[in-house]
C-alpha cells in the first residue's frame, strides 16, 4: 500500500473544505472525482504537501509524512502535476522535462562549479531520459522547442512527462484533462493506462467522467468534503447518492 | 538551447580573446585603470546574475559585501599586517557568513522580503563604515598596502590588469558551469515556479541561500582585488546608490545571461567617463536608460538581441 | 532632564509624522498594486525643492508656493505612472521595483542638473520663534507637521470610508479581479493611488523643509526611511504607516538622544531588519494568499 490517508480534514477559518476522509491507495489508477467545491483540490494539495491538514495523517509506505514539506515528499517519489500549469516558461520544453529528474541528479554546488566528470554525466543521462520521455508523451515534435512556444495541449502532457523523470512510485494528475479536446482527452486516457502498466501508482483529480471511466480501477466520489461513495466505475456509476450529487436528488432513478 | 562546454563556450573564447588583445589599445594608465574598473564590475555583475537572472531574486545591498571585501582587506593588511591573499579569504568568508545568516531566515519568505532585507543590511554596513572612524578612516577612507603574492609586489595598473582580467575568465567560467549543470537549471526552474521546483524534489530555500551567498563572495573577492589596485578605499563603494548601479548593470545587460552581465557592467562603467563634459546630466541618463531598457527591453540587452536573432 | 527628554520625545514625534505621511504613500501604492515605489522619497525631495525655487528671490509668496509646489509633484506622480508603469504593468514585481528605482535615478538627475547641488532652506510656515512647552523648546512647523499628519488621517478615513471612489480603491487593493468584474477601472485605480501617493510626500516634502534643509538628495533617505517605516508597521495598511512612523521616529531620537547620535540613520534599517526576521508582516499586516 503506497499511500494511506487517516481522517484526513482540512478547514479554512470557518470552512470545511475536507471532513475527516480516509483511504487508502492500492490500485494501480485511482480517480477522485466530485461536483466543484467537493474538496478535490484541496485534498490533492494535502497529500502532496501544500497544505498542511488541519487534522489526520498520511501514511507513504507505512511511514507517517503529514509534516514532511512538498520538497521531501517529492524527494521520496511522489511527483505531481498542476491544474493551472506551472511550466517553467524560461527553459526549453527539454529543460523541464530534466528538471523532473532533480532528485536523482548531483546538486552539489562545488561539483557543478568545477563542471566535474559526475557534472557532465548526470547532464547526458538527463538529455538521453528526457528526450525518451517527451516520445512517450507524444511530444517528439517539441524536442528542440523553448517551453514558452508550445500549445495548451502539448504543455499539459510536458507536465505530466517532467512528473515522469524521476521515476515516480506516485503520481498525482490534477485534471490531466482540463482544457483539452476528445482527442487530446482520449490520448491522455491512454498515456495513463501505459504509465500505470509501468508500475507506477496513479491518483487523479477529473472532471472529464469519459476519462474516469476509461482509466481508473477505483473512484472516491467527494461531495462537500465529505466521502460519498468509493468503488469500482461500474459501482459509482449506478450508485443513486452519486447520481443525485451530480444531476440533482429528482434525477435519481 | 543546446550544451556548451564551458572552456569551448563561444561567448568565453570571445571574451577571452577580448581581454588579451585589449592592452593594445590602452595607450596609458588612465585607460588601464577604467579597464580594471570594467572588469571588477562585470566580475560583481556576474555573480549578481546568478542571484537576480537566475534564480530570480533581487539584493539591493550588494555593494555592502563588496566593502567588506575592500575594507576586510584594507584593515587587515594595514592594521594587523595580514598577508594580503589571506586577508582576501578572510573578507570572503566574512561576506559569506553574513549572506548567509541573513539570507537563510529571509529566503524563507517570498521574494520581496529579501529586497528589503538586503537593502537594510547594506546600508547598516555602509553606516558602519562610514562611522567607525578609528577602525575604516570614516569617510575619508583609508590607504591599503600593496598586494604580495609569494614575494611578488602587485604594482602598477597593467599587472592589475591581468589580474582582474583573469579573475574574471574564472568568474565567467564557474558562472557558466553552474547554469550548464542541473543545479543550475534548478535554479532557472525556482525563479519561473517555486512550488513546482520543490515538487520535483528540490530544495528552493537552500538552493536560493546558497547562490546569494556565492553571490556575495564574489562581490567580496572583486572588492578585495578593488582595494590593493586602487590602494585606497573610501565608503562611497558601499552605498545604496553603488549597490543600485550594480543591480542595474545586470539587468540592463541581460538577466539569465552571463555575457550580458557583462555587457551591462562595461557599458555603464564607461559611461561616466564618456559623459566627460556633462557629468551632472550622469545621474539622470542612468536613471532613464534603467527604466526604458526595464520598460522596452525586460530580459536585458543580451536576451532581447538573441531573439530578435532567432 | 525633564525638558530635554521632552525635547527628544517632541523631535521623535515630528520626525515620525513625516515617516509616517511617507509611510502611507508607500502603503497606497503597494496596496493597489503590490509594487514597492522607490521614488517615493522623490515626491517629498521635489515638492521641498521646487516650493524653495519658487519662493526664491521673493517671486511667488509662500503661502501659494506650497499649494503649487504640491500639486506639482502629484501630477509629477500622475506622469510617472502613466509613463514608466503603465507601460510595464505586465512585467514581474521585481522589473517594476526596478524601474521605480530607475524613475527615482531620473528624477533625482533632473533636479541635480535644473536646480543644482546646494542645500536650500524654505522658509517656516509660521514664523522661526521657538515655543516653550515645559522647558523644551518646540519649533512652530512642529506643529503645522502634527497638524498636518492629523488632517490627512482624517481626510483618508473620510475618503475610504464614505465616497465612492474610495471604496472602489478599497475594493481594489483587497481583491483586483473582484474589482474588474464590478466595472471598477482598475487602471484609474492605480493613477489615482500614484496621485494620492505623491501628494502625500509632496506635503511630507513641504511640511519638513523648513526644519531640515532640503537638496537633490534629500529624498534618498527620507523615502528608504518612510519605507522602513511602512514595513515596521506592516505594509498595505493606515494604521501601520502611523505606527511605523511614529516607532521610528521616536526610536531614531531615543538612541540619538541617549545611545549614539552617529548611528542615528542605522536604527531604522536594524528595525526594518529585525522586523524582517521575527515578524515580517509588521505590526499590522495582513496575511496575502496565494492560489495554487
Amino acid at each position: 500500500m503506497i499511500l494511506e490517508a487517516q481522517s484526513l480534514a482540512k478547514n479554512f477559518g470557518g470552512v470545511t473544505a475536507v471532513a475527516p476522509l480516509s483511504f487508502s491507495l492500492d490500485h494501480r489508477v485511482t480517480a477522485v472525482i466530485g461536483p466543484n467545491g467537493a474538496g478535490k483540490t484541496t485534498l490533492f494539495n494535502m497529500i502532496s504537501g501544500i497544505y498542511p491538514p488541519s487534522s489526520g495523517r498520511i501514511f507513504y509506505r507505512g511511514r507517517d509524512i503529514t509534516g514532511e514539506n512538498v520538497t521531501a515528499r517529492a524527494r521520496r517519489g511522489m511527483m505531481r502535476t498542476f491544474q493551472n500549469l506551472q511550466i517553467f516558461f524560461h527553459l526549453s520544453a527539454l529543460e523541464n522535462v530534466m528538471v523532473g529528474a532533480s532528485r536523482h541528479l548531483n546538486l552539489g554546488l562545488l561539483a557543478s562549479l568545477f563542471h566535474m566528470p559526475a557534472i557532465r554525466r548526470d547532464l547526458m543521462e538527463a538529455r538521453a531520459k528526457a528526450e525518451a520521455l517527451m516520445r512517450l508523451v507524444g511530444l517528439e515534435a517539441y524536442l528542440a522547442s523553448p517551453a514558452d512556444a508550445m500549445p495548451y495541449g502539448a504543455l499539459k502532457r510536458l507536465e505530466i512527462a517532467r512528473a515522469l523523470a524521476a521515476a515516480p512510485e506516485l503520481l498525482l494528475l490534477d485534471e490531466p484533462a482540463a482544457g483539452l479536446n476528445p482527442n487530446e482527452t482520449a490520448e491522455i486516457g491512454t498515456l495513463i493506462r501505459r504509465i500505470a502498466q509501468g508500475g507506477t501508482t496513479v491518483l487523479l483529480v477529473e472532471h472529464d467522467m469519459k476519462l474516469v471511466m476509461s482509466v481508473s480501477e477505483r473512484i472516491i466520489v467527494l461531495d462537500y468534503g465529505k466521502k460519498l461513495a468509493e468503488g469500482t466505475p461500474e459501482e459509482i456509476r449506478a450508485n443513486p447518492q452519486v447520481i443525485a450529487a451530480y444531476l440533482g436528488a429528482g434525477s435519481a432513478p | 538551447m543546446s550544451a556548451r562546454q564551458g572552456l569551448l563556450h563561444p561567448g568565453f573564447l570571445v571574451l577571452v580573446l577580448v581581454m588579451a588583445l585589449l592592452p593594445l589599445g590602452l595607450a596609458n594608465n588612465f585607460w588601464y585603470d577604467l579597464a580594471i574598473k570594467v572588469g571588477l564590475n562585470a566580475m560583481i555583475a556576474v555573480g549578481l546574475n546568478l542571484l537576480i537572472g537566475y534564480a530570480g531574486q533581487i539584493s539591493l545591498g550588494h555593494a555592502a559585501f563588496f566593502a567588506i571585501g575592500a575594507y576586510a582587506s584594507a584593515i587587515l593588511t594595514s592594521h594587523y599586517g595580514i598577508p594580503g591573499l589571506l586577508a582576501l579569504l578572510l573578507g570572503a568568508l566574512i561576506a559569506g557568513l553574513l549572506a548567509w545568516a541573513v539570507a537563510r531566515p529571509i529566503l524563507r519568505l517570498s521574494g520581496h522580503y529579501l529586497a528589503m532585507a538586503t537593502l537594510g543590511l547594506g546600508i547598516i554596513i555602509s553606516i558602519v563604515i562610514n562611522r567607525e572612524i578609528a577602525l575604516t578612516g570614516g569617510p575619508d577612507g583609508m590607504a591599503v598596502p600593496t598586494l604580495y603574492i609569494l614575494g611578488w609586489a602587485v604594482r602598477g595598473a597593467p599587472s592589475w590588469y591581468w589580474i582582474v582580467a583573469t579573475c574574471l575568465a574564472l568568474t565567467t567560467l564557474f558562472s557558466l558551469n553552474l547554469m550548464n549543470s542541473a543545479f543550475g537549471r534548478g535554479l532557472r526552474a525556482l525563479s519561473n515556479s517555486e512550488i513546482a521546483a520543490a515538487s520535483v524534489g528540490l530544495d528552493t530555500a537552500a538552493m536560493k541561500v546558497k547562490i546569494f551567498v556565492v553571490s556575495a563572495i564574489i562581490a567580496a573577492l572583486a572588492g578585495s582585488l578593488f582595494a590593493h589596485a586602487e590602494l585606497y578605499v573610501t565608503p562611497d563603494e558601499s552605498g545604496f546608490l553603488r549597490s543600485v548601479e550594480l543591480v542595474t548593470m545586470v539587468v540592463v545587460g541581460g538577466q539569465a545571461s552571463t555575457f550580458g552581465a557583462v555587457i551591462g557592467a562595461g557599458l555603464l562603467t564607461i559611461l561616466t567617463p564618456l559623459l566627460a563634459g556633462a557629468q551632472d546630466w550622469r545621474d539622470a541618463l542612468f536613471g532613464a536608460i534603467l527604466v526604458a531598457t526595464m520598460i522596452f527591453l525586460p530580459r536585458g540587452l543580451v536576451p532581447s538581441l538573441r531573439r530578435l536573432v532567432r | 532632564m525633564i525638558a530635554a527628554f521632552l525635547q527628544t520625545l517632541a523631535s521623535g514625534v515630528t520626525n515620525g509624522a513625516i515617516y509616517a505621511l511617507i509611510g502611507l504613500g508607500f502603503s497606497m501604492i503597494y496596496n493597489t498594486s503590490e509594487v514597492i515605489n522607490f521614488a517615493q522619497g522623490e515626491f517629498v525631495m521635489l515638492a521641498g525643492m521646487s516650493a524653495v525655487a519658487l519662493t526664491s528671490g521673493g517671486h511667488v509668496p509662500l503661502i501659494l508656493a506650497v499649494p503649487a509646489a504640491i500639486l506639482l509633484t502629484t501630477l509629477v506622480g500622475l506622469l510617472v505612472e502613466r509613463l514608466a508603469i503603465e507601460p510595464a504593468r505586465h512585467s514581474s514585481l521585481t522589473t517594476l521595483i526596478i524601474i521605480t528605482i530607475g524613475v527615482s535615478i531620473t528624477l533625482r538627475g533632473l533636479v541635480e542638473v535644473g536646480l543644482g547641488k546646494d542645500f536650500h532652506r524654505l522658509a517656516p510656515f509660521s514664523g522661526d520663534t521657538p515655543l516653550d512647552f515645559a522647558g523644551a523648546r518646540i519649533e512652530p512647523q512642529t506643529l503645522w507637521i502634527l497638524g498636518g499628519l492629523v488632517l490627512v488621517m482624517a481626510g483618508l478615513a473620510w475618503f475610504f470610508n464614505r465616497t465612492r471612489l474610495g471604496k472602489a480603491m478599497l475594493a481594489t487593493s483587497q481583491n483586483r479581479l473582484a474589482a474588474e468584474l464590478m466595472g471598477i477601472d482598475v487602471k484609474v485605480m492605480l493613477r489615482l493611488s500614484f496621485a494620492f501617493s505623491a501628494l502625500l510626500g509632496a506635503l511630507a516634502g513641504v511640511l519638513t523643509a523648513p526644519i531640515t534643509l532640503t537638496r537633490y538628495e534629500v529624498g534618498i533617505m527620507l523615502g528608504l526611511k518612510g519605507f522602513c517605516a511602512a514595513v515596521i508597521g506592516g505594509l498595505g495598511t493606515a494604521a501601520g504607516a502611523l505606527a511605523g512612523g511614529l516607532i521610528l521616529g521616536l526610536s531614531e531620537a531615543m538612541a540619538a538622544g541617549y545611545v549614539s547620535s552617529a548611528y542615528k540613520d542605522a536604527v531604522a534599517f536594524i528595525l526594518i531588519l529585525a522586523v524582517l526576521l521575527f515578524s515580517p508582516k509588521g505590526l499590522f499586516g495582513r496575511r496575502r494568499a496565494d492560489r495554487v
